[in-house]
């Protein structure tokens, strides 16, 4: 049961991934040119699942989409383990004040949610995807800085530790040769939860119109597109939303998968 | 001693918390640009009547200067006037509080009932096929962009069927019966898709129960696995339970917001949108203030519900700071 | 010129609401037989005799764009009049759907020869809300305040500042003297210059109101709806609802699943005009589609160096199908106009051949004009959705022909903010809903900056002809300048497409004027 859903999560992933790669080289039409004479049409041939409300082909939009699905996702995850995860290590080894104040201001960044933070991004430099990948970046370092925190604090407890801080290993050396090998796992984990929850976030932003702006295609503003062509084209909602739901599935069972995968005792910790 | 010193110590760092938050809030709302007056003045504004409607808002005055008044008005409770329409931020606020917290809060009980069954049931399933299926249904329905699961539920309750209303609100002392039916979609849409979440937290804590020693002692005396979980797991299921509680709050609450963007309920979130928009600065320091102090104020609550449950429990957990998340 | 008004009047009466209303519906029913047009503007189609019902009547309106306040004086939003005009407060005249001057507080009027000077005569039935005469005296009072006032909305001050004096010469006749001719005065004084307010009121204006019209403002509830009540005292035709709420929508699929669900009674103007299948039970819904006087403008920025060249606009214009653009994001709803006057406008004549859709041609322009190798411009369009689809097709086009436009999406009072007031734009798309604005080219400060002294001195000249006739031929030369100068692009005029459900009618094909206008909607 478990490997089957690391493999589906991977195969999912997969997915996404190729379809993004393809996409940068290839798409079958032009993902953002306007076709007025063939508007709405339904799946068919040369248009897989046919056109969109400007005529352009919705199968090439959904590719553009899985590209801009995997940058928000690199670029927000990144920036939150950039930041998080060296902080967490930090008030993991350190403790005592350090430890306040971190985990104190994680807290702080924790109670802001990610639309508030897109929300303001957005009205002072405009929407954008970069705003967005801001915005949920920021507002996912706690949870990368809470990982890396509580796994730092378990390796820091542990026996080897404990006897290379007793020959003598300074701070940095156990961190880098120590803690961060030790939670990399966990930190992998949570990559592939946060990448999940980015997609999300980035549909959110997309559907309250706090993300990539038009003409250039995202999955949430396919969705949103498409609400008004609910009762005539109903086909247009359920091709993002699907997409959306695939992707999202597939990085939550991958995270799972390598999870329970990599040791059972340190489920505890994520 | 020890825990009063304790409980001390944690809503000294809960006000600091709060203190460091609307330092920031402050900050960040006065980077926005786009100005108040400006708005306020509409398309004819001319450079002089922006400045001496500036001065009259109180606009000019050195940057420490607005944020201690401000502070020191929301210490006393007066959160300032709307730039926009002369009203109280706190009574503009107050209706709002109330249909965001009927949302959330049906939201998460609704989430709850969903949860806790179906996540008891996978733990206790978990080697066959009803395990396998609610582990499943909670993974696509945690995968549903929550604005999707709403309009879905829009199109075939309210366009199709016309059993419910399609969005919008009334508040429950005008009628009740019209509140309820205002409130229903929003709140399954909002519970499904957090109970969907929950399920998995709620199966795995309930899979530790299975796996310690007094629930197999109970087994062995001859309980069923469901009166053994049941009479041991929930309170030690609990505390997990609470902790995951008190950190999805903040993902309820963006939830809320875009739940509420769907519906056109009149709650926090479609406020604070369009007083972004409009640049009515008091109105959105006031709502982020909020929102923020609902979050910080259940993590402390959380904190101190450790102490109720457990004491044992809760000196190993807060020496982690809490659960990780 | 005199113009000569109905002859049939409405009596005050007596002391019961039953006997007030009894006599109102008589009335109703003379009024439907006689051949004449009503002072008060109800229309006189479809006049039912029902009795009275009991419960209260309601209606609902779902409507976008919410008024910030109720004060349409100090605040130009056309949402304000939308609820405010001809419902809660009255004009002396009042433009009907064919567009054409009928009386409302004035029963007739005289202009002068040399179109200086023009004399009212109000009805002696009109009054306010408090029970007060609007008579002479509270013409002039709005007048003189109107003139004193120095925060008034720019736009209401140049159509003030025509006005030289006002005077009463009995408790219902008005002298309104003009220092110079001005054929748009009149028609101004039909819309939000023209509103006459309680002369005796005193209190905040952002927050209550004191008109003569049917309605009272009962109560706004920011982010959401306003609330009109009946005027119970009103001198004519009483309101046919006790209560009517605008209730306002961010989402345009909000507003028409709010409609379908029942919720709301009325869409005051789709805005997703895609979504129209999803009405076309005729059991259930009822259609209109007309015209209004919104002009979907693609404005160009004349201080930006590339567009300061006429084969610039020119090749952009060309660049464009606009009926292909009309048909993608208006589904089809909407007439095609080349210039800046509607349908409806006296002066408007179809312009849509200026400057045809060629692409090949606008890349042969491009080239003349020195920009073969490409031109990047700045789309910056407020978040509204005939605006937001409307640059999506238009950035298409414009890169077909090499034209690269960057859109950005502004928040509206970001928008006011850099492109309507800082100019910091190149091209932008907004609607320009208030009737008969074509004036607005004249006004070099406006956000398009269009300084062309040519236009106006002709619309100068149009606006102080001595006679209608001329001026009307005097704007329509003026309209064809700003096509053939390509002074903008004109995408397409907004329709009036108003869903309501079966049980309404009285909704008016075309809306003429920035008012929703109430007063002749009924439901069964």
């Amino acid at each position: 049961m478990k490997k089957a859903q690391l493999v589906a999560g991977l195969v999912l992933v997969a997915l996404v991934v190729i379809t993004a790669i393809v996409a940068v080289f290839w798409t079958p039409f032009d993902p953002i040119r306007v076709v007025p004479s063939q508007r709405l049409l339904g799946p068919g041939w040369p248009h897989v699942l046919g056109t969109d409300g400007f005529g352009i082909d919705i199968a090439s939009r959904l590719m553009i989409g899985a590209r801009t699905v995997l940058v928000v996702g690199i670029i927000s995850v990144g920036l939150a383990s950039i930041v998080g995860v060296p902080l967490g290590m930090l008030a993991g080894q350190l403790g005592g004040w350090v430890d306040e104040v971190v985990m104190r201001s994680a807290d702080i960044v924790y109670a802001f949610p990610a639309i508030l933070l897109a929300t303001l991004l957005a009205a002072v430099y405009g929407s954008s995807t970069l705003t967005a990948m801001i915005a949920i970046g920021v507002a996912t370092i706690p949870a990368f800085a809470r990982v890396a925190r509580a796994g730092a604090k378990q390796v820091m407890a542990s026996d080897f530790v404990l006897a290379a801080r007793a020959s003598g290993t300074s701070r940095w050396g156990v961190a880098g040769r120590h803690v961060l090998p030790n939670i990399a796992p966990l930190i992998g984990v949570q990559a592939s939860v946060g990448f999940a929850m980015a997609i999300l976030a980035e549909a959110a932003l997309s559907y309250l119109g706090l993300a990539t702006p038009r003409p250039n295609p995202t999955w949430g503003n396919m969705l949103r597109d498409s609400q008004q062509f609910l009762v005539t084209a109903p086909l247009q909602a359920l091709w993002p939303g699907l997409a959306i739901a695939l992707a999202v599935l597939g990085f939550n069972l991958l995270g799972d998968g390598l999870r329970d995968y990599l040791d059972p005792r340190l489920r505890e910790v994520s | 001693m020890h825990v009063a010193g304790r409980i001390g110590r944690r809503l000294g760092v809960f006000a600091i918390s709060l203190l460091g938050a609307s330092l920031l809030i402050f900050l960040i709302t006065k980077a926005l640009p786009g100005d108040v007056a400006q708005v306020l003045l509409g398309t004819d504004a001319t450079p002089e009547s922006v400045a001496e409607l500036r001065r009259e808002l109180g606009l000019d005055r050195p940057l420490i200067v607005q944020y201690l008044s401000w502070l020191g008005g929301i210490l006393v409770g007066d959160f300032g006037h709307s730039h926009l329409s002369g009203q109280p931020v706190l009574a503009l606020l107050a209706p709002r509080i109330a249909v965001t917290s009927w949302l959330v809060g049906f939201g998460m009980i609704g989430s709850l009932i969903i949860a806790l069954p179906a996540g008891m049931v996978a733990a206790l399933k978990r080697r066959s096929w009803p395990g396998f299926a609610i582990s499943a249904a909670a993974q696509v329905g945690m995968a549903i962009p929550v604005f999707w699961g709403g309009i879905l539920l829009v199109l075939v309750f309210a366009v199709w069927l016309r059993w419910l209303p399609a969005n919008g609100y009334v508040s429950l002392t005008k009628d009740p019966g019209q509140w309820a039916a205002h409130l229903v979609l929003p709140v399954v849409t909002l519970a499904a898709v957090q109970g969907a979440i929950l399920i998995r937290y709620v199966r795995s804590a309930f899979i530790e129960v299975l796996n310690e020693d007094y629930y197999r002692t109970a087994r062995s005396v001859g309980w069923t696995p469901m009166r053994a979980l049941l009479r041991h797991g929930v309170r030690n299921a609990a505390i997990s339970l609470v902790t995951v509680l008190g950190l999805q709050l903040a993902s309820v609450l963006v939830g809320a917001i875009v739940v509420e963007s769907v519906f056109n309920l009149p709650g926090l979130g479609s406020m604070l949108l369009s007083a972004v928009a409009q640049r009515d600065l008091l109105v959105v320091q006031g709502t982020v203030m909020f929102l923020v102090l609902a979050v910080l104020l259940i993590s402390a609550l959380v904190d101190f519900s450790y102490l109720l449950i457990d004491p044992r429990q809760a000196a190993v957990d807060s020496a982690d700071g809490g659960a990780a998340s | 010129m005199t113009y000569v008004a109905a002859e049939s009047r409405r009596s005050r009466t007596g002391i019961s609401k039953v006997l007030v209303a009894m006599l109102a519906m008589s009335m109703m029913v003379l009024s439907a037989c006689t051949p004449t047009a009503v002072p008060s503007g109800t229309a006189t189609t479809g006049d039912t005799s029902a009795p009275a019902p009991e419960a209260p009547r309601t209606l609902k309106i779902a409507a976008t764009l919410e008024p910030a306040s109720m004060d349409p004086w100090h605040n130009p939003a056309a949402s304000i009049p939308q609820v405010l005009l001809y419902n809660v407060y009255e004009t002396l005249v009042k433009v009907d759907s064919s567009g054409l001057l009928k009386p409302l507080l004035a029963q007739a009027w005289e202009i002068s020869d040399d179109r200086l000077t023009y004399t009212f005569h109000l009805n002696p039935a009109a009054k306010f809300a408090s029970g007060a005469a609007v008579d002479a005296a509270a013409v002039v009072a709005n007048i003189n305040r109107l003139k004193a006032d120095t925060k008034l909305v720019d736009a209401l001050g140049l159509q003030l500042a025509v006005v030289a004096s006002a005077e009463a010469l009995d408790a219902t006749k008005v002298v309104i003297k003009l220092n110079k001719p001005s054929f748009m005065w009149l028609y101004d004084m039909s819309s939000t210059l023209g509103m006459i307010l309680d002369p005796a009121e005193t209190g905040d204006l952002a927050t209550s109101t004191a008109g003569s019209g049917p309605y009272v403002f009962k109560a706004q509830n920011r982010g959401q709806n306003v609330i009109l009540a009946a005027n119970t005292a009103y001198w004519a035709n009483p309101a046919r609802f006790d209560e009517v709420t605008f209730t306002y929508f961010t989402d345009p699929n909000a507003e028409n699943a709010a409609l379908s669900s029942g919720d709301q009674d009325v869409i005051s103007n789709l805005q997703a005009p895609d979504a129209l299948p999803q009405f076309a039970d005729t059991s259930q819904f009822t259609t209109t589609s007309g015209t209004t006087n919104g002009e979907v403008v693609l404005g160009l920025n004349h201080e930006s160096k590339a567009l300061a060249k006429l084969k610039v606009r020119q090749a952009l214009t060309m660049a464009i199908d606009r009926q292909a653009l009309r048909d993608t994001v208006w589904n089809g709803q909407g007439a095609l106009i080349g210039s800046m006057a509607v349908p409806t406008d006296p002066w408007y004549e179809d312009l849509t051949g200026t400057n045809p859709y060629d692409p090949e041609k606008a890349k042969a322009l491009l080239k003349q004009a020195g920009y073969e190798s490409g031109l990047t411009l700045r789309l910056r369009v407020p978040v509204i959705p005939y605006a937001v689809k409307s640059a999506q097709f238009v950035a298409s086009q414009l890169r077909d022909i090499g034209v690269k436009a960057t859109i950005e999406e502004l928040e509206f009072s970001r928008w006011i903010d850099e492109v309507y007031t800082k100019a910091d734009y190149d091209l932008t798309i907004v609607a320009h809903v208030e009737p008969r604005d074509l004036g607005k080219f004249a006004d070099p400060k406006y956000y398009w900056r269009y300084g062309d002294p040519e236009f106006a001195s002709l619309y100068a000249a149009a606006d102080s002809a001595a006679s209608d006739e001329q001026a009307v031929a005097g704007f329509k030369q003026a309209v064809k300048y700003l096509a053939d100068d390509c002074a903008a692009i004109w995408l397409f005029s907004l329709p009036n497409l108003v869903i309501t459900k079966s049980n309404i009618s009285g909704v008016s094909t075309n809306a003429p004027g920035l008012s929703f206008d109430l007063t002749s909607i009924t439901s069964r």
